[in-house]
């Protein structure tokens, strides 16, 4: 899920999912840029008024109880008969985890 | 005769690829041929045409709801592009989808197809590649082989499935013991049939390694993991749920940035509801 901010809300780490354009169509910041002070500055002085950024996944495990989390993942660990072992395969379960969690939950 | 001569004689009897296919190809083949007198010979068959439109506009190649012509399609797209979507519809429709039996159900194989290319899609674009034009073509195709065991060999194929639960066995292992081949190597069969380009018939070959014999193939990978993904997630079936741990090497092909795939699986999910409704249902 994505969400739209101002330059001036911009914390380091956030991730833009759309790039940033000019009135040209030229591009100023690509996708799955990882934001920090500097962007933000360049984007203040662009006159840039909004961006598109990934909604922080911080924020939607808050909404996902711990517990059903680690159920989901106890579950997921014996489907797969493996658990993650670097970055990448903890990406891959988190993936699968929320993905589970939602459409348990409707949403 | 053993198994694969036979098969090699079966795929003869598929029903050919529509003739707006092999036009679009001798079109291709042409350096003369324009973007026009490509969109002309699309929208000759009128059904295809819409169906190319619909898939157009569809979210994977990001210009949802714009494209309202098929030379417009051609422009955004491309002409390998637009071929590909020809491509893929027709073999789609060159294969039964009513027969069934309980392990195996063409439509779900075709759902589980069709997140595999998507999956393999966004992975390309996220590292990077700039001719995405095979990627979402080769998650279509990467199970192909299976279709042909269901087509040509079912209660074989259905055997397959009892072998696996009996033995303990993965799908492969069944396959073997069953066919004296796997699937991926009647898919790389038919690959060689059809003429496809040597990257797609390694994604079909190498989909269950991941690695294919050039280095600097990122085709064969995207889709090991595209597969992989749309197992995870649960989109589509195609008869084996089995998921192993990743093969190591994949990570140092595939430089995918930190938490893509959570950040990309709602728009994922939401591409496949839309491309499987466009393609499968419609």
């Amino acid at each position: 899920m994505s969400m739209i901010i101002s330059p001036d809300q911009i914390e380091e780490g956030m991730i833009l999912v759309a790039h940033v354009k000019n009135k040209h169509g030229q591009v100023l910041l690509r996708a799955d840029t990882v934001l920090t002070p500097k962007h933000q500055q360049f984007l203040i002085t662009w006159g840039v008024t909004s961006i598109a950024i990934a909604e922080p996944v911080q924020k939607k495990d808050n909404n996902i109880s711990s517990n059903a989390k680690t159920v989901q993942e106890q579950q997921l660990e014996i489907r797969l008969g493996w658990y993650p072992q670097n970055m990448q395969e903890r990406d891959l379960f988190d993936m699968a985890i929320q993905s589970t969690i939602e459409k348990a939950a409707g949403i | 005769m053993d198994f694969l001569n036979y098969l090699i004689n079966a795929i003869d009897t598929l029903p050919t690829l529509p003739t707006i296919y092999s036009a679009i190809t001798e079109a291709m083949g042409n350096p003369k041929t324009s973007a026009d007198k490509l969109a002309q010979i699309v929208s000759t068959d009128q059904v295809s045409s819409i169906k190319v439109l619909k898939v157009a506009n569809s979210p994977i190649f990001g210009f949802r709801g714009r494209i309202e012509t098929i030379s417009q399609a051609v422009f955004y797209l491309g002409f390998n592009e637009i071929r590909n979507i020809v491509f893929a519809l027709s073999v789609m429709n060159s294969f039964s989808k009513s027969s069934t039996f309980t392990k195996f159900k063409p439509v779900e194989f075709w759902e589980h197809s069709i997140a595999t290319g998507i999956t393999t899609r966004l992975i390309g674009a996220g590292i990077g590649v700039k001719t995405l034009e095979n990627f979402f073509l080769a998650g279509i195709l990467h199970d192909i082989g299976k279709l042909l065991f269901f087509q040509f060999a079912k209660k074989d194929f259905e055997r397959v499935f009892e072998v696996m639960e009996s033995q303990n066995l993965n799908l492969l292992e069944a396959e073997q013991n069953v066919f004296g081949a796997t699937h991926t190597k009647a898919g790389q069969l038919l690959a060689q049939k059809w003429k496809l380009p040597p990257s797609l018939e390694n994604a079909i070959s190498y989909h269950h390694i991941g690695i294919a014999q050039s280095d600097s193939d990122t085709l064969t990978p995207s889709v090991y993991l595209g597969n992989m993904v749309a197992k995870m997630l649960c989109l589509g079936n195609a008869g084996n749920e089995n998921i192993p741990r990743p093969e190591q090497t994949i990570w140092k092909k595939i430089l995918l940035p930190p938490g893509f795939f959570v950040r990309n699986r709602k728009k994922l999910e939401e591409e496949f509801q839309h491309t499987t409704r466009i393609m499968l249902y419609e």
